[in-house]
């Protein structure tokens, strides 16, 4: 297996480096996710189009890093990339030290499933379930008991402070409080890395804020690493790591806010 | 988990899932009551058999291949000792309700009074025997055949086909309704016609003008055995419609020591030995060691169950099997549609969830779990439904009294569906509904499995 010498084995119980403001990351900082050359390129009739050109970057691990650009500059392409959702037309990625792009569809399921957790922006909420077995189903992966399942799930909506509303199905609760179920979802399996593409478009200024400002608890919390990709500049807190992307090209990465 | 999502969403579509399962359900119900009919028809056919020839018939070796041509040759020679060896075996002898000696013979039958003449084909059967094997319901079906009508008749007493007493002029003296007797009575009606009445003896033939009560019209049977004809007189009690119509143009029924001692003489001999036993279920071990018996006493004899002797049975049991893998294959298809619509629905209607789940983390094959999971129950709740609905409409029918007569009887028999009676067809139709449903899902599942992770994801 390759290994590049930035990369070193995902080591959950390890603090975050720390980073001086404005500067780029140190290059021997622990990473999360590294992308070398990634391209990206659709093919619709016969017309090729570059979604992502020539992508390089490292995302620290144990922080939160925003990935901003307008519409249309590849932001939910890099995301699908970092997830394991698709495959890259070139270029490689390493995730916790692994090459994944290149995974079949099988171990890129197995590797989401133990490594990543997703939120979306429309929250994507299995609506037949009730809120606390929603939280539990990404747990159905390990053959853990009910019981066990049951207190891990509400563990976690309590830490999005939904404890009170575990039996409720999902049509009888607000957007936020969805999107607190799907960071619960998110986070029940222990995951190193969440994702979240656009999680606060559907929601209120008020409430995106919530949102965020929750994830970035999370992040302390559970020690995981959080991608967010916004259009909205103004969520991004203090502290965070940024991605400027621009028509596919990549600029400013790893700077801090 | 799995079976909660798949309830739910079934519960969630309830219009289509109870339509889809209605589907099964009544496609079940049809598999199931005509099972139950074509069971009814293999229970009833092969008891209506066994009333009248019972499960296992002995024959001299060969007669099956060549006695048709000679049947004289091939006669069972002592019938009494063949009887007493298989009797004499003690675990034979309990399995056997009846063993009783049968004589087939052919001839030419004429009306004493009129002078009207024909071929018949006959049977002498001993008549308490035949009684007796006619009364026998090993099956507890239900199906009756008529008794002999020979009982307290003398030995001279003889029951026609209702086509044989309409061509030899009897409809009148006998009383049959709807049956018309030949325009002309007294001119012989085929070329076959023998003048034999001067060989009749003589007090015979003076007592054989006037129809009696008691004995009915008189008949005289000519019938040849190794080269000898010989005659005897009966009377016609009665008639009795036969299946076919060939047969009923010519049966003629009678005492078997008046056909034995017409063909034979003094001569113990009969052309067959019926054996009917008491339970129908092992059938095939008593024939094997009736064989074995047959074999050790050097008999020169050979045993068969009556399906062997006359393959009617087999084919109308053939054919009604034919006819049910049809409708079945038929109900199949529909039914395949009917669910893979189904799947195919629910899967459109959820294809961000499938993006949402397997980005989760989840395999391809969990998805189909899922969906299968969903289709299984529908399989399961229209087999539920198939089987209530059948308990209760066969119950209706069988109440109801509607008669039928089957290929082989010649008598109507009451419809009675035989459903739960064949728990061998009822779980092979539950199986076949259930891996219908299973099956069907496979298709549209695999399909949902395999969408683009990322596409599914877009799709509202
Ligand atoms: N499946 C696809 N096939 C073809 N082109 C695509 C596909 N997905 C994205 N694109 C194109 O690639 C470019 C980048 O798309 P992407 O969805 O990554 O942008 P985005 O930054 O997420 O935009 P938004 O903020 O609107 O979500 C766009 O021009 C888009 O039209
Ligand atoms: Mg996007």
């Amino acid at each position: 297996m390759f290994r590049d010498e930035n990369i070193r084995d995902y080591n959950p119980v390890s603090t975050s480096s720390h980073y001086s403001p404005n500067q780029e990351a140190p290059p021997n900082a622990e990473s999360i996710a590294v992308f070398k050359d990634v391209e990206k390129e659709y093919v619709i009739d016969k017309y090729k189009f570059k979604a992502l050109k020539g992508a390089s970057c490292k995302i620290p691990k144990g922080e939160m890093t925003f990935l901003f650009g307008p519409s249309g500059s590849g932001k939910t392409t890099f995301l699908n990339l970092l997830g394991l959702l698709d495959q890259p037309t070139a270029g490689e990625i390493y995730l916790m030290g692994e090459k994944v792009s290149d995974f079949n569809d099988n171990r890129a399921a197995d590797f989401r499933s133990k490594n990543i957790g997703f939120i979306f922006q429309s929250f994507n909420l299995i609506s037949v379930l009730s809120v606390l077995e929603n939280v539990e189903f990404p747990l159905l992966h390990d053959n853990i008991n009910r019981s066990e399942r049951r207190e891990r799930a509400e563990h976690y909506l309590e830490a999005v402070g939904l404890g009170e509303l575990i039996n409720r199905n999902i049509g009888e609760i607000s957007g936020g409080q969805r999107q607190r179920v799907a960071i619960a979802r998110a986070l029940v399996t222990n995951p190193a890395l969440v994702i979240a593409d656009e999680p606060t478009a559907n929601l209120d200024i008020r409430t995106s804020q919530e949102i965020v400002d929750l994830m970035t608890d999370m992040k302390s919390k559970f020690k995981t690493s959080f991608v967010i990709c916004t259009h909205d500049e103004t969520l991004i807190n203090e502290g965070s790591r940024l991605i400027h992307i621009v028509d596919g090209l990549l600029q400013d990465t790893g700077g801090l806010k | 988990m799995i079976w909660q999502i798949a309830l739910r969403n079934l519960i969630k579509n309830g219009r289509r899932t109870i339509i889809t399962i209605t589907a099964i359900g009544i496609g079940g119900l049809a598999m199931m009551l005509f099972g139950g009919f074509v069971t009814s028809i293999f229970f009833g056919v092969q008891t209506s058999n066994i009333q009248d020839q019972g499960q296992l018939q002995v024959y001299k070796k060969d007669y099956l291949k060549f006695g048709a041509a000679d049947p004289d040759s091939y006669t069972i020679d002592n019938y009494h000792n063949a009887m007493d060896a298989i009797l004499a075996d003690p675990e034979l002898k309990q399995q056997i309700y009846v063993i009783t000696p049968q004589v087939q013979l052919a001839g030419i039958a004429g009306v004493a009074a009129t002078d009207n003449s024909k071929t018949f084909i006959g049977r002498g059967v001993v008549q308490e025997d035949a009684d007796k094997m006619r009364k026998w319901d090993g099956w507890n079906v239900k199906v009756e055949t008529p008794a002999t009508g020979l009982a307290g008749s003398g030995s001279e007493g003889a029951i026609v086909g209702k086509g044989m007493a309409r061509l030899l002029g009897l409809c009148k003296p006998l009383n049959i309704p709807n049956c018309e007797d030949p325009p002309n009575l007294v001119k012989p009606l085929s070329d076959e016609v023998v003048d034999f009445s001067d060989l009749v003896d003589s007090d015979l033939a003076q007592n054989s003008t006037e129809v009696t009560e008691n004995q009915g019209p008189q008949i005289n049977l000519l019938a040849a055995a190794d080269g000898a004809p010989n005659i005897v007189s009966v009377f016609i009690k009665d008639m009795q419609s036969q299946a076919q119509r060939a047969i009923d143009n010519a049966f003629l029924m009678m005492h078997f020591d008046t056909a034995r001692s017409l063909l034979y003489g003094e001569d113990p001999r009969a052309t067959s030995l019926l054996i009917q036993l008491n339970n129908p279920n092992n059938v095939d071990q008593v024939k094997a060691r009736i064989q074995q018996i047959i074999d050790k006493e050097q008999l020169n004899l050979e045993v068969f169950t009556f399906s062997e002797v006359d393959p009617t049975f087999n084919r109308i049991v053939g054919m009604f099997s034919f006819i049910f893998g049809v409708v079945s294959l038929f109900l199949g298809i529909v039914i395949i549609f009917t669910i893979t619509n189904t799947i195919n629905l629910t899967v459109m209607e959820r294809v961000n969830e499938i993006g949402t789940i397997r980005a989760l983390g989840f395999r391809r094959g969990f998805v189909m779990r899922m969906f299968i999971s969903e289709s299984a129950l529908i399989g399961l709740f229209g087999v539920i439904m198939a089987i209530l609905l059948t308990l209760v409409i066969a119950n209706i029918i069988n109440a109801s009294q509607i008669s039928w007569t089957p290929p082989s009887n010649a008598t109507p028999i009451l419809i009675n569906l035989m459903v739960l009676e064949n728990p061998l067809l009822l779980a092979g139709i539950v199986a076949f509904l259930f891996s219908l449903a299973v099956l069907a899902a496979i298709y549209p599942t695999r399909k949902a499995s395999r969408m683009n992770i990322v596409s599914s994801l877009h799709h509202a």
